[in-house]
């Protein structure tokens, strides 16, 4: 037997392919034939009948009375005390032996053709009753006779059938697309252009009809199940249904585009690239969560009406190996190196798979396996994990990127920064994120221990947006110190102080983030910034139209009042040209800042021109020599300033 | 019993050992973590002679068996957690930035990615083997009533013949499944294969390919070079790619030829002996089997074909009623089927394991990679802080661990506090997030008065936060101080410090709950996890004086952890 066995494998080995092709069938002898059916599908698995002519079924037959019948002679059975010997097997036994050999043999006959289960449809319910009672009979029928052999054979034989009709049911062969390459590209195209917000309320509409099964095919399904496993055919069954809801699951991957990339690939892909995968990738994690997940259990818990414990463990398996291959691409995701600028999408990753694990956690006591839940729990939660270590890295990537911003030339005219636009843009979305930012944040401050009591009070991302911004504060003092004039590198504080603080104002999160002391500090910081600016700058022409050391004992110092005049003129000269390149973007802060400039050193021009004109001598040509400037003539140099035309000047002059 | 009461057999147990030089006992934790890899990898060897075979007390699981496989895993996920103790963590970046270790790191890295998909298919693996025991499983099932009918022989016939099927069917075959005729597919589609199988990667994608890639740049170090680190990480390498290698060929694979030529393992080092054993043995098993399907070596499957077949045969010639000598013939492979049947539920476990494994491999890289990130910035840095280093001592596993946390920077902090949890392998793998062990710390202190001791009492009750300490206890000198609880034990030890300024950890203990251990300590490993996975506690506890609570008592654990005080720099 042994040697024997070896034999037949390697025969097999070399005649799988023959066999499957089915034509030569009848060439094997009989002994062979039986080795070919082990390859065949399972619908050749049922000997062929050579003599189903014999049979000869009333058409008449009534199948109620039929079972009442079989029903009556169960009952008779059940009650003989004397098992051993049968009462007369009754006529319409046979009758309905036969009936149901002949029904489950016009199915098995029309093999391999669509047969949408329009078979059981009109005479399904008989074919249910009577594999119940077929049931019956085996559990009552005494042992070792032939008839319980018959009973059981036509048994097996009716559980065939219905496997077979079952799996024609639940098992959809996908319809390949016409052009599967440029489906998926075009698919892929579109995922590259289309804005977020259509990607994202494309599939459903797309994909209405999941799980595209009609009440009434439910309905026969749950039958079929419930008939199979309560003659003890549910691993059978259960088989067919893994088997096709997970091919019916992949296949919808495969409409939302998932691919699924190496853990390697991944690692080597550039980022640019991937950012367009894990967008999909997140498209059809929500999918997954909001449409396939749901309606995958309510379809389950139709079928499995009768045997929810039984749907409980397939549901989750399947569920877990679905999940699971798509958990495994972001953890390679997660693990790529960090860099501060794919925060956002790792954020959307952190939504999505807490989507994720609330759609398998979602659901009714009964239908859920403890174990299996928290396995799968386990694993999502240890992927948000890494995902969330990650987001906490990439704030500190942020801060080190922005330590290290070491510019060598300023920026021209003191403007704001573009270091400032792009950290406070950054943190103004992050802050947006909020809600998912929070929770990663308190969950991975559970390792840092808070060391001030002061840190204690606030969240932890805010505390980590408040060290972002004292990085880039601390960044901002050391890039003014390029500037080699004074004015100009508080025009520069202001202007990026200004900035801040515009923008944190304008986002009502940044804003509940940073508090309200915080912004009361940073604008009078901006003032001190205005002040000193002013100070530098104007100080020294309000010094030069004072009165002070213009009487010398009570007489006007003519010597004094022109040298004065004339550094006037020259300090006037020099501001114009250089402070008008330099820039204030912000129209608020130009008004004001002009209107503060004018206010104090237009008055005092005038009266001082006023009150000394007169003392300077040869007669309006000198007037006009020493004074140059009218007070409206201040008043539009004052105008002219922080437009930043750069295009007068060169820069290089200012900085040297 | 109070905490108190063990604590004299407790501390008997630990020998105090101090070096002189951190750089010294540096050296012999990497000398001790190659010893325990090579202590690990050689239990797993069949046991050479007989005389062996009777000596041990429960009989070793077979080679490539499903419970051979646990202890496999088990050993390597000690290992790698050793290795990240010993070698990443509690380490200046700037070791790494040298050469050769700068090129040696980011290759183990690459490998672990690499790692990664392999994991992935063997996840997949198993579950195609799982399917298969569901088949194997209705065979059992119809053949075990009595009496035997043509129509139980028929349906344990089909099942089997799909499984048999399932398990011959060629790799090529899978590979085409796409482009296959019709009929090929329906018959795929019968068959069981399922989809998620030929998903799983690109066709291209080869298990043997990725074994090959992973171990090509794999090049024993000569032995003259001298740095510590360079061999642990070689070490490394070797076994993860051993052991991806062992699994690749016992589980279901895509796509495997050549996989026996693909390791070369280096002779020198006293640690690869028992691999190199492990792999002669393997490798003559799979020469044997390499062209025949896909079903892999692994022992259960095998088994599982073979009775398969016979069954099948006696299928084929089944009349009704049997005779009674096949019928005795069939029972006893029908038991035998039984019994693997019972041996494969042990896949789910498995599998478990095989994602833990790919999780901690994750977790490791992100790490690794905080390392590396560390590296290029480093000049901005905080000055590397430097945790206690505790040697672990037992009978049978001495364990290292460097418990040690770094901070980064001033910005953010991360830093990965070791914890040893025991994991008793007679029971299910537990998932990570649901264990939260209470240790038991001893710390050496110095408090002679009533007041003192009730501040400290009161500083190490703020450890709390999110963890929690079951109780507090000074002793009666005033020397030591013992907590019971789940906590930060750097954070305690900060917090002591403030009272007593020479504070010390004594000792750490995981408290396991009372439950009967019947397996000798020799069967269970320790395993580490991270805390802040840790469940928040159901009832926070914290009087200085505890009641009587059983759950948590804290009881001798063969673990002890001893301090080397000189290299203990907190703050």
């Amino acid at each position: 037997m042994e040697k024997h066995t070896g034999k037949s494998s390697s025969f097999i080995g070399r005649h799988r392919w023959r066999a499957t092709l089915d034509s030569p069938r009848s060439t094997f002898s009989p002994k062979l034939y039986h080795k070919s059916t082990l390859q065949l599908p399972p619908d050749h698995d049922i000997p062929p009948d050579h003599d189903h002519n014999s049979y000869s079924i009333p058409d008449d037959v009534d199948y109620d009375q039929l079972l009442l019948q079989i029903d009556r002679f169960i009952d008779e059975l059940s009650t003989a005390e004397d098992k051993t010997t049968l009462p007369d097997i009754p006529h319409h036994l046979d009758t309905f032996c036969k009936i149901i050999k002949s029904k489950t043999r016009k199915s098995t006959r029309s093999g391999s053709a669509p047969r949408n289960g329009e078979m059981i449809t009109d005479q399904g319910t008989f074919l249910y009753e009577s594999v119940k009672r077929l049931w019956k009979l085996k559990t009552i029928l005494a042992p070792n006779t032939p008839l319980l052999d018959k009973i059981t054979k036509l048994l097996h034989r009716a559980m065939l059938f219905m496997e077979e009709e079952l799996r024609s049911l639940i098992i959809i062969e996908p319809r390949p697309p016409p052009e599967p390459k440029l489906k998926v590209m075009s698919l892929r195209y579109s995922s590259f252009n289309t804005d977020r917000s259509c990607s994202l309320s494309e599939p459903p509409t797309k994909d209405d009809d999941f799980p595209g099964f009609s009440e009434e095919k439910t309905m026969r399904i749950n039958k079929i199940v419930t008939t199979m496993i309560s003659v003890g055919y549910k691993n059978e069954c259960s088989n067919i249904y893994s088997m096709g809801r997970g091919n019916a699951l992949y296949d919808q991957l495969k409409k939302l585009d998932f691919e699924k990339l190496n853990a390697e690939d991944v690692q080597k892909l550039n980022w640019d690239w991937l950012e367009a995968d894990v967008s999909r990738w997140i498209r059809i994690i929500k999918h997954c969560s909001c449409v396939l997940i749901p309606a995958e259990r309510l379809l389950g818990e139709k079928i499995f009406s009768e045997h929810l414990y039984v749907f409980r463990g397939l549901f989750s398996n399947l569920i877990r190996s679905v999940v699971t291959s798509l958990l495994d691409y972001a953890a390679a995701v997660a693990i790529r190196k960090r860099s501060a600028e794919r925060l956002f999408k790792f954020l959307d990753m952190h939504e999505a798979l807490n989507g994720l694990r609330e759609a398998t956690n979602d659901s009714s006591d009964e239908t859920k396996d403890e174990q299996s839940c928290n396995d799968l729990n386990a694993e999502i939660s240890s992927v948000i994990d890494r995902i969330g270590e990650g987001v906490v890295n990439m704030f500190g990537d942020l801060e080190n990127s922005i330590r290290n911003d070491v510019a060598k030339t300023p920026v021209p005219g003191g403007a704001v920064h573009p270091l400032t636009r792009y950290v406070l843009n950054y943190v103004t979305c992050a802050c947006e994120y909020g809600d998912t930012l929070e929770p990663i944040f308190q969950q991975n401050a559970k390792l840092n221990q808070a060391t001030s009591p002061e840190e204690m009070e606030k969240s932890p991302m805010a505390a980590q947006i408040m060290s972002v911004m004292s990085v880039l504060d601390d960044n901002l003092a050391v890039k003014s110190t390029l500037y080699k004039d004074p004015s100009l590198r508080y025009i520069f504080l202001m202007n990026n102080g200004r900035y801040i603080l515009q923008k944190v104002k304008g986002s009502s999160e940044v804003k509940k983030v940073m508090g309200d002391d915080w912004c009361r500090r940073r604008s009078s910081e901006v003032r001190h910034y205005h002040k000193s600016y002013q100070r530098e700058t104007w100080t020294r022409v309000l010094q030069c139209i004072s009165q002070e050391g213009i009487q010398v004992k009570g007489k006007v110092d003519k010597k004094v009042l022109k040298e004065r005049l004339k550094n006037l003129n020259a300090m006037l000269d020099e501001i114009g040209k250089t402070q008008s390149t330099w820039v204030v973007s912000e129209e608020q802060l130009l008004s004001e800042l002009r209107a503060s400039i004018s206010g104090v050193v237009i008055p005092a021009y005038r009266s001082f021109v006023g009150r000394y004109k007169h003392h300077l001598e040869g007669g309006v040509k000198s007037i006009d020599k020493y004074i140059k400037y009218q007070p409206e003539d201040i008043e539009t140099l004052i105008e002219s300033l922080f437009e930043g035309n750069l295009t007068s000047m060169s820069r290089r002059r200012f900085y040297s | 019993m109070p905490p108190t009461d063990n604590q004299g057999s407790f501390l008997n147990r630990i020998s105090i050992r101090r070096n002189q030089v951190v750089y010294e006992h540096e050296i012999e934790d990497l000398e001790q973590f190659q010893k325990h890899v090579a202590d690990r990898l050689s239990e797993l060897l069949p046991p050479s002679s007989h005389a062996d075979e009777l000596a041990a007390v429960d009989p070793p699981e077979t080679l490539l068996s499903i419970a051979w496989f646990r202890r496999l895993l088990d050993a390597f996920l000690c290992c790698e957690a050793e290795f990240k103790a010993v070698v990443i963590m509690g380490r200046d970046a700037a070791n790494f930035a040298k050469s050769p270790l700068d090129r040696l790191i980011p290759e183990h890295l690459d490998r672990t990615v690499k790692a990664l998909d392999i994991c992935n298919a063997i996840t997949h693996g198993i579950d195609l083997l799982l399917h298969w025991q569901k088949l194997a499983q209705i065979a059992v099932d119809s053949l075990q009533q009595r009496p035997i009918g043509e129509g139980h022989v028929k349906r344990a016939r089909k099942a089997l013949n799909t499984l048999l099927s399932s398990i011959t069917i060629d790799d090529k075959e899978n590979h085409h499944h796409g482009k296959a005729a019709a009929a090929a597919a329906k018959d795929h589609a019968t068959i069981g294969n399922l989809r998620s199988l030929s998903y799983c990667f690109a066709r291209s994608w080869s298990a043997s390919k990725q074994i090959q890639a992973m171990s090509s740049n794999l090049v024993a170090p000569r032995g003259g070079e001298p740095t510590g680190l360079v061999i642990p990480v070689y070490l490394m390498s070797f076994v993860l790619v051993f052991v991806m290698w062992a699994m690749v060929a016992a589980i279901p694979c895509q796509e495997r030829t050549g996989l026996g030529a693909h390791l070369q393992l280096p002779k020198q080092f006293q640690w690869a002996h028992p691999m190199i054993g492990l792999q002669e043995k393997i490798g003559e098993l799979w020469k044997k089997k390499e062209k025949k399907g896909r079903s892999g070596l692994l022992d259960e499957t095998q088994r599982l074909e073979k009775l398969g077949r016979n069954i099948v045969e006696f299928a084929d010639g089944f009349t009704f009623p049997v005779e009674a000598e096949k019928a005795a013939e069939v029972e006893e492979q029908v038991a035998e089927m039984v019994e693997i049947c019972q041996k494969m539920e042990e896949l789910v476990p498995l599998q478990l394991q095989v994602r833990e494994l790919f999780h901690r491999i994750v977790r490791s890289r992100a790490e690794a990679l905080d390392v590396l990130d560390q590296m290029s910035e480093r000049d901005r840095s905080l000055p590397i802080r430097r945790y206690p280093s505790c040697i672990v001592s037992q009978k049978c596993i001495t364990f290292s661990f460097a418990l040690c946390k770094r901070v980064f920077s001033s910005s953010y902090k991360t830093y990965i506090n070791i914890d040893i949890v025991v994991q008793n392998r007679s029971c299910r793998l537990l998932p990570t997030s649901t264990m939260g062990e209470p240790q038991k710390v001893i710390f050496q202190v110095c408090l002679h008065d009533c007041r003192s001791q009730r501040k400290a009492m009161k500083a190490i009750s703020k450890v709390i936060g999110e963890f929690w300490i079951n109780s507090i206890e000074v002793d009666v000198d005033g020397n030591n101080l013992t907590a019971v609880g789940v906590f930060d034990l750097i954070c305690g030890h900060r917090k002591l410090k403030k009272v007593c300024k020479k504070t010390k950890i004594k000792s750490v203990e995981i408290v396991k709950p009372e439950e009967p251990k019947k397996e000798e300590p020799k069967k269970e490993e320790p395993k580490k996890e991270e805390p802040k996975k840790e469940e928040e506690p159901k009832n926070p506890v914290w009087h200085y004086q505890p009641p009587y609570n059983p759950c948590y008592m804290p009881q001798p654990f063969y673990v002890a952890v001893e301090e080397t005080p000189h290299c203990c720099v907190i703050f």
